[in-house]
């Protein structure tokens, strides 16, 4: 059951897992308590929270404000992550819409759930069907039923409060009840439902990867509206907790460990991956089983990068589909400031979303959306304003005072489509502390997503007026949400996809490839979940395959 | 608990009671003046800050940090400060005293000391230091019914009690806005 | 914990409840009624004593089937089943025997208890509360058919028979006696206290063979990874400046704003017995604590609960690479970056309380530090009318940050001179050796005991020996 580590540093395992985020951590617990011996391999250091939260105070207001919740967080210099102040130009982006996918992701022990606003969504049972039910996309492999058990164990891993109110669910298709009931709304929340909800806009409680109670060992949320960019205090599921529970079952976790080839034999099963430690000497770890978990840039990024005699197009892409249909909740935001003081910034960072324009018939000719009511304190970009203003003394204090408490920031996500030339290729001139080909991104949105946008806008304009609102404004370029899906896409025929339905690659029995990723279809709701379940489902399929080797 | 004492000094009159302080400021330090014109006396800046801020009770320590990283800055802005704070010390309110200062062309350098204290952060662009975070003036605006980020106001489910009175009037619509905003690099979501 | 009036599986009782259903009519309803009636008052005693504190596992375990396992440094103690199985239980036990178990730690089949179940204390229960228990506990509480483990420690310790000597010297049979110069409601509260309550088992300290100084009645002792602090009615070393009505507060629901908070061991007896005691009852023991002599450490200048304010450091921080997570932390940043976010930069906590002051709290104006370092190693659990207040725990095992001996010393050390008592440092022996005793069910003390009187039962077994021996040659 123990990972078998040699004087040179190599090492062996029944399961190598690659990425140590959510994904790579659930499937590494549950295959450990299988009496598996498993090898994490994470590219990136471990993480002192009560570093990175002095790091967030120690930030300056413009970061703040502008939402940097990147540099706060110490990177290896041997595995970069995007940084934008200033930029670190780590990827380079190219195409109409490249400026809509500044992702910001994180490589250390743990990944991207350091920072996000715990939204455990799930996907609707037409979100499986987008091209059956509505001509565009691609369906996928399963469907909403055979991921659903999936869904149920995802969210008692993450430990979700959600609403066991069928009224308020959606999709209301589960079956079994959330872990814990929906996270209480506070007054904005319950004022916006009450009037936005009379004409159908469908605002919902956001199932949640917290608690309103100590849940396993993690303390109660205490609303200190500090999600992204970290919970100080451990209450919103962060994936550390499971790479923290995997550890306690055995499972090894090697930080500063880059891994950047892939050895396959004659029969094209991955015998071993190599790594670079943070002496950028090399080592092999051999396994039965091999799991790249490292999101859905870093891991096609790695299969190009891998391409050997056998692969010569990239680890597991004879389908040339590697990096490809990549997909992210192009969004943008609508802020105004209301009639009646919302007071928004009380308790955690996203309790409420409209979603009435989740599903319909119109998905045929464009976009669906959903409308987050973002519950992030209003503080900051009321003094930006109220400075602006020129304003002082008593004046100045009131002016903030009643832009933080009347002001509204809705977050608005889209759905784009799959599409071939939406890709991640390795660059032939940049490269990154150890020499590996950094990313090229190439991203260009249709009209399908830009009628989508034209239609949120109308509905936008509409809830503005039911506000009264004053200062009504939508950004009109995209900005990201750091969902990257698409790039190593699921599907029957190995033809045009790289995965199956357990995310095992078509062109490598052991190798297994979950998370955003396979994702052949974005609908509009935070993927995490739906990458977690996919993931608990991979790992069923790895403990299968286990016990036939 | 500096950052969450609820705001007190609303009224003109609390404003005008330093007034006899800084009249006798004003001629204790008049002799001193002319000797002192780039140097700024802490007492003397904090007496500006409150003035400027609106707020009669400003967080000593930081008022020397925020002194000091303001005279740090680019030169021009230091000796602008310096030139604001016998401004300050003459003026009887806020907004007589920006009157003043934008006459003497020091309004930016005031917005700057203002700037300052509400966000915590002095300077923008490529030089910033950060000298405040929970003590930044802009949190104790709303401290009534929101904690600075990071921070809890109240245990488990705190939230759903009824926030606090407004105690201002609603926005009135501004001017027309640009048309068009580029979207943030950060990913809020 | 489920509880059933009429348990099948009580053997004899059985039997003659039915047959007293069948013959006596109107009248068994009455006697039903009226058994019921000391059942209840059993099971309020059994609270009361809290005898699910050892007796039910509190990782959902069934009421009263023990299997509680008991970390000693000589092996594990497994509490027994106390429902109401004949097979893996006490049902077909009879009062006498019973009594026997409560009172002299003597089992049915004449092997002794080790007093880590505080028959000691139980001795001075009346024979009319021993038998509503032994009424509740053979007919109301469900019979588990399970056993637990059986507790076997390593030789000598296995020597139950030196139980026999300790009790000798320190078991005394005597029943409670009401003193007739004190009130009803003082005896009522000393008989919660010290028949029931047990508190001396965790407050009063206890000798080099673990049996209590009864002189030093309620003056603080270590348990465990914590400290159970001096409750006398001193003002200074104990708790005598509370009035009444803040102890009761205390009781019901483990926390005195601004001035203690109930955690480890106590947060058990608060949440397990504690809260569920009638007004009446918690008034009687409040009063009978603050009677208790007051026993003053010369030591202590000031009570716990009063040392401290607010203060606060971030203009100190701001701006400025934090030391958190790197090889030589400061105690600033360390409070800043793991604690401020619930008991704010001043140590204020919230104006609700939910996450309390760290001044005026006796955790760190104590003289011994211990509490304060279990606090943050083990955090704090405590279940009160249906709420559950957590802080997280920070050892090893955390879900939030584990932090290691030389951060939990500087940030111990930082909210002492913050907001505690200045004068009192720990050092990572300290908190090395809290993190070894924590694991240790509190009770588990009383078997380090065991050590010495094994070793004094060892040499008298020996000497005896040898006498004998001799006196057999002619």
């Amino acid at each position: 059951m123990s990972v078998r580590r040699f004087n040179n540093g190599d090492a062996d395992a029944d399961l190598v897992v690659v990425g140590s985020g959510v994904v790579g951590a659930l499937i590494a617990e549950q295959l450990a308590g299988a009496q598996r011996s498993v090898l994490i391999l994470e590219a990136g250091p471990r993480l002192d929270r009560a570093q990175v939260v002095e790091n967030w105070r120690n930030l300056n207001f413009q970061q703040r404000v502008s939402s940097d919740y990147q540099s706060l967080y110490p990177q290896s210099p041997l595995a970069t992550a995007p940084l934008e102040f200033p930029p670190n130009g780590y990827v380079l982006l190219t195409g109409k819409d490249g400026d809509s996918f500044h992702q910001g992701y994180i490589r250390a022990v743990g990944g991207t759930t350091w920072h996000w606003a715990a939204s455990c969504w799930r996907h609707l049972p037409v979100d499986f069907r987008m091209r059956a039910n509505y001509g565009v996309g691609r369906d996928w492999p399963i469907s909403y039923s055979d991921l659903e058990p999936y869904y149920c164990r995802a969210e008692e891993a993450m430990g979700v409060s959600g609403p066991n109110d069928p009224a308020m669910q959606s999709p209301a298709e589960r079956s079994r009840p959330y872990p814990n009931d929906m996270i209480p709304w506070a007054h904005g929340d319950t004022r916006v439902a009450q009037i936005v909800n009379p004409h159908g806009y469908r605002s919902v409680p956001i199932p949640q990867g917290r608690a309103v109670r100590p849940w396993k060992n993690r303390p109660a949320c205490c609303g200190n509206n500090n999600c992204q960019p970290i919970c100080p205090i451990g209450a919103m599921y962060n994936a550390i907790h499971t790479v923290q529970a995997a550890e306690a079952k055995g499972v090894t976790v090697l930080a500063e460990s880059v891994v950047y080839a892939i050895d396959t034999d004659t029969n094209n099963r991955v015998t071993a991956v190599h790594w670079y430690d943070r002496n950028r000497q090399s080592h092999r770890a051999t396994g039965r089983a091999f799991v790249i978990a490292c999101n859905a840039l870093e891991t096609p990024r790695l299969l190009l990068m891998a391409a050997n005699a056998q692969n010569p197009r990239g680890i597991a892409n004879r389908s040339d589909q590697v990096g490809r249909n990549l997909m992210d909740h192009s969004g943008f935001h609508c802020t105004f400031l209301a009639s009646e003081p919302l007071w928004l910034g009380r308790g955690p960072a996203q309790s409420s979303c409209l979603v009435g324009a989740r599903d319909g018939a119109f998905r045929s000719e464009y976009s669906a959306n959903k409308i987050i009511l973002n519950n992030i304190s209003r503080v900051g970009p009321a003094t930006q304003q109220a400075l602006k203003l020129g304003l002082t003394g008593t004046a100045l204090r009131e002016e903030i005072r009643r832009r933080t408490i009347h002001g509204v920031d809705l977050s608005i996500s889209l759905e784009p489509l799959p599409a071939p030339q939406n890709r991640l290729t390795l660059s032939k001139t940049r490269h990154d502390g150890l020499g590996l080909p950094s990313p090229d991104i190439n991203y260009e949105l249709d009209d399908y997503v830009h009628r989508g946008y034209d239609a949120a806008a109308q509905q936008l304009r509409h809830i503005g007026d039911l506000f009264n609102a004053v200062e009504f404004e939508v950004t009109t370029s995209l900005n990201a949400n750091n969902h990257m899906m698409g790039s190593t896409i699921m599907g029957f025929d190995p033809k045009d996809s790289v995965v199956d339905g357990d995310c095992r690659t078509h062109d490598h029995p052991n190798l297994w490839l979950p998370g955003g990723g396979p994702m052949p279809s974005a609908s509009v709701v935070n993927s995490t979940l739906t990458m977690a379940a996919l993931g608990l489902r991979c790992a069923d399929s790895v403990q299968r395959a286990l016990e036939h080797v | 608990m500096a950052y969450r004492n609820s705001v007190t000094l609303h009224r003109r009159r609390d404003v005008l009671a330093l007034v006899p302080t800084a009249a006798l400021c004003f001629w204790l330090r008049q002799t001193s003046l002319a000797a002192d014109t780039v140097a700024t006396p802490p007492d003397a800046f904090v007496l500006l800050s409150k003035l400027l801020t609106g707020f009669p009770d400003v967080n000593p320590e930081l008022a020397i940090r925020l002194r000091e990283a303001l005279l740090n800055m680019v030169p021009a802005t230091a000796q602008a400060v310096a030139r604001l704070v016998p401004i300050g010390l003459r003026a009887s309110d806020d907004s007589t005293l920006m009157i003043t200062a934008r006459d003497a062309g020091l309004g930016e350098a005031a917005l700057a000391v203002i700037a300052a204290w509400y966000t915590g952060t002095v300077g923008s662009g490529a030089h910033t230091e950060v000298v405040a975070y929970a003590d930044a003036l802009m949190y104790r605006t709303v401290a009534d019914g929101l904690a600075p980020p990071t921070y809890a106001l109240g245990g488990a489910a705190w939230w759903v009690a009824a926030p606090p009175p407004a105690g201002v009037s609603p926005p009135m619509a501004g001017p027309a806005q640009p048309a068009r905003r580029p979207a943030r690099r950060g990913n809020p979501t | 914990m489920a509880v059933h009036v009429w348990s099948v599986r009580s053997g004899w009782l059985a039997a003659g409840a039915l047959s007293c259903m069948a013959v006596v009519g109107s009248g068994a309803a009455q006697a039903e009624a009226g058994a019921s009636e000391v059942a209840e008052q059993g099971r309020y005693l059994a609270i009361a004593g809290d005898c699910g504190a050892c007796h039910t596992r509190p990782d959902g375990g069934k009421a009263f089937a023990g299997g509680n396992a008991m970390m000693s440094p000589v092996g594990v103690i497994y509490a027994t089943n106390i429902t109401s199985s004949s097979t893996a239980g006490i049902g077909s036990y009879s009062e006498p025997q019973f009594a026997r178990a409560l009172r002299e730690g003597i089992r049915r089949d004449g092997t002794h208890l080790y007093p880590s179940m505080p028959y000691t204390a139980y001795a001075k229960l009346s024979d009319a509360d021993v038998h509503a228990l032994y009424v509740y506990f053979t007919q109301s509480v469900q019979a588990v058919d399970e056993p637990p483990p059986v507790t076997r420690l390593p030789f000598p310790f296995n020597l139950r028979a030196s139980m026999v000597i300790w009790n000798m010297l320190f078991l005394s049979t005597a029943r409670f006696e009401p003193d007739p110069r004190r009130s009803a409601e003082w005896n009522r509260g000393a008989y919660l206290g010290e028949a029931l309550g047990h508190c001396g088992d965790c407050h009063t300290p206890r000798n080099v063979l673990m049996a209590e100084q009864s002189r030093r009645q309620f003056s603080g002792t270590r348990v465990g990874g914590w400290y159970a602090p001096n409750i006398t009615s001193d003002p200074v070393s104990g708790i005598g400046a509370w009035t009444r009505d803040e102890l009761v507060e205390y009781f019901k629901t483990g926390a005195l704003h601004g001035k203690a908070q109930a955690a480890g061991g106590m947060a058990e007896v608060v949440g397990n017995s504690l809260q569920y005691l009638t007004p009446e009852d918690l008034n009687a023991l409040a009063t009978y604590l603050l009677s208790v002599s007051p026993i003053r450490d010369q030591s202590d200048s000031r009570a716990r609960d009063t040392w401290g304010a607010p203060v606060e450091h971030e203009a100190e921080l701001r701006g400025r690479p934090t030391s958190a997570g790197s090889e030589q932390p400061e105690g600033n940043a360390l409070y800043s970056g793991n604690c401020a976010s619930c008991h704010q930069p001043t140590g204020a906590g919230t104006a609700d309380s939910r996450y309390p002051a760290l001044f005026h709290n006796s955790a760190t104006g104590a003289r011994h530090a211990d509490n304060l370092i279990a606090a943050i190693l083990f955090g704090v659990d405590r279940e009160v009318g249906g709420s559950h207040t957590l802080m997280p725990r920070f050892d090893a095992t955390s879900y939030v940050q584990p932090l290691n001996d030389t951060e939990v010393v500087t940030l111990a050390n930082y909210v002492l001179h913050e907001f505690g008592n200045p004068s009192v440092q720990v050092t990572s022996d300290d908190v090395a050796a809290a993190r070894s005793r924590g694991f240790a069910k509190w009770r588990v003390q009383l078997v380090d005991g065991l050590l010495i009187f094994a070793g004094v039962v060892l040499v008298t077994l020996g000497l005896w020996r040898l006498w004998r021996g001799r006196s057999t040659y002619p």
